[in-house]
């Protein structure tokens, strides 16, 4: 008669670790948190691109399209390089591609007013403006990756 | 009072478009804000206002720096949902370290 009580209460016992364990599981497989991890190559192309491209906007509102167009193709060459690379990671980096994107388009918009010669349209100091809002766009995405877990495995 | 307000305060409205003391009000507010985006944004908007009445920028300018604050605010949103995510990853992996891989080897 104990036997069976020791038994029973043993049962009891493992039935609920098993049921404790499939929880915690099911619990992190629902969470399935796609999220990259801190990535130091990411970062260095953020902060070397931020110096990059906002040094380059600024000097949109002294400097004529010839004098920049070099430049302009280089900078937008380096920005594609580093959005390919951010897409490469998949899905679990979609966040730090979007803000890629966006960062890129930002920029972009800034070359196209240049390129059109929009800055007598816009304003003698647009184009130092827009360099500061660039700079914003890049210390978001910079401070974001900056949340990202650093990988331990 | 700042350039701010005096340009703001300088704007003809005879059809009363403009709430010119909620608009000075919303900035005033955002300025002392606890997110340092939000006050960030607050003095973008402040300056920015400040140099079109100052004629270094035009009207067109002006819209286009404003349209960048949608974006940058696209950009905090994107990153605010980052921080979230790398808690919860937090979270799980030290479930799966402490209670599953230690935890349950000990019982």
């Amino acid at each position: 008669m104990k036997q069976f009580l020791v038994v029973g209460h043993l049962r009891k016992i493992v039935t609920l670790y098993i049921v404790a364990a499939v929880f915690l599981l099911n619990l992190m497989a629902c969470a399935g948190i796609p999220i990259s991890y801190y990535d130091s190559t990411t970062y260095t192309q953020l902060t070397s691109l931020k110096a990059e491209t906002t040094t380059l906007v600024e000097s949109f509102d002294t400097k004529s399209y010839t004098d920049n167009q070099k430049k302009i193709e280089e900078t937008t060459l380096n920005i594609k390089k580093a959005y390919e690379y951010e897409k490469g990671k998949g899905e679990p980096n979609s966040d730090t591609t979007k803000q890629f994107k966006k960062i890129y388009d930002l920029f972009m918009d800034d070359v196209k007013e240049y390129k059109e010669g929009q800055a007598e349209e816009l304003g003698k100091k647009y184009f130092r403006e827009a360099a500061v809002a660039l700079g914003q766009a890049f210390d978001i995405a910079i401070s974001t990756e900056n949340l990202k877990n650093k990988d331990k495995r | 009072m700042s350039k701010f307000t005096d340009f703001v305060d300088s704007l003809v409205d005879e059809g009363k478009t403009l709430a010119k003391d909620e608009l000075k009000k919303l900035i005033s507010d955002a300025k002392s804000d606890q997110s340092d985006f939000v006050r960030l944004q607050a003095e973008n908007l402040e300056r920015w206002t400040i140099m079109l009445a100052e004629g270094d920028l035009t009207k067109k300018g002006y819209e286009k720096l404003v349209k960048k604050m949608e974006v940058l605010t696209q950009l905090e949103i994107i990153k605010l949902k980052v921080s979230a995510k790398a808690s919860a990853q937090r979270l799980a992996e030290g479930i799966q370290k402490l209670v599953i891989d230690s935890l349950f080897a000990l019982i």
